[in-house]
């Protein structure tokens, strides 16, 4: 019990360091501009939404009952029926910040590359 | 009553106080909604009971008390699911607090802390194998800024409690 040691205080500041590096490291070196949300319901892509366009989709099965909504280019979690509402309450997911509700195993990250998009060519020259 | 069979009741009877200290806490917490939308956001003041069974009644009967706290309290107030992240919560933070206090060269403050992280790593570590996903570890670099300040109140409470119940004795 006792009092406070030198190797509480290396462990708390080890602790801190790792934190900011992991997180700048989620927020940056992983971000890039999300162009399409995913959606993955019991660890399967169930739905790729492009970012660019205003749309909800829900994911009604055994049960579960999630309303995921697009809107002016960010995604969120706008209706479940898990008990804690958490997702429901974090709001918009970011790069980085997924948001995931874990009661009904479902996922909503931000991707890059946008699939929707690779029938279309990148670019047209004339 | 033999020595030893008295030994055996004094036992059970405190880690049966320290069980349903932990469950009253741990239930208590539950039904206080933090304000802040993140998910595993809690300051774990069950844990306080663990610490206390950990400098009393050493590590394998604060690992009996824990992990009896969480299956009696998904059993009773939660789903399966649930039950599961709190396990895995729960392991993981028992193993890193039993490892500090062997090594014998952290106080309360310390093991606390490392509880806190790890128990929020066990959660997350549920959290993948049931999404099959890993990106759920996006959460942990806020996570374990949280586990470690949680871990330092519920630490110093616990050091406070101890202290109080020193004079009792």
């Amino acid at each position: 019990m006792d009092k406070t040691t030198k190797a509480d205080r290396i462990l708390f500041i080890t602790v801190i360091v790792i934190a900011a590096i992991l997180f700048a490291f989620f927020r940056f070196a992983v971000g890039g501009t999300p162009s399409e949300a995913v959606v993955s319901v019991d660890g399967r892509v169930a739905y790729r939404l492009p970012l660019d366009k205003d749309t909800s989709v829900t994911v009604d099965l055994d049960g579960k009952h999630n309303v995921i909504s697009v809107e002016g280019g960010k995604v969120r979690m706008s209706e479940a029926n898990c008990p804690d509402q958490v997702c429901v309450h974090q709001g918009e997911a970011y790069p980085g910040g997924p948001i995931a509700c874990l009661p009904n195993r479902v996922m909503i990250q931000l991707s890059g590359t946008s699939t929707a998009n690779n029938d279309q060519p990148d670019a047209v020259i004339h | 009553m033999n020595r030893t069979s008295q030994g055996v009741a004094r036992r059970v009877a405190t880690h049966a106080i320290f069980v349903t200290l932990g469950m009253i806490i741990g239930y208590m917490e539950s039904l206080i909604p933090l304000p802040v939308p993140f998910p595993g956001f809690k300051l774990g003041l069950a844990n306080i009971v663990t610490l206390v069974a950990l400098y009393r009644e050493g590590g394998k009967s604060a690992a009996v008390i824990s992990i009896l706290r969480v299956i009696l309290l998904g059993l009773l107030f939660q789903t399966a699911s649930m039950m599961v992240y709190g396990l895995f919560g729960c392991v993981f933070s028992l193993i890193g607090m039993l490892v500090l206090y062997h090594t014998k060269r952290f106080s309360i403050a310390g093991i606390s802390v490392i509880g806190g992280v790890l128990h929020n790593l066990g959660q997350l570590t549920a959290a993948w194998l049931y999404l099959q996903n890993a990106e759920v570890f996006a959460y942990f670099p806020v996570l374990m800024v949280i586990g470690s300040v949680a871990g330092l109140v519920t630490g110093s409470l616990a050091k406070l409690l101890m202290s109080r119940l020193d004079k009792i004795r």
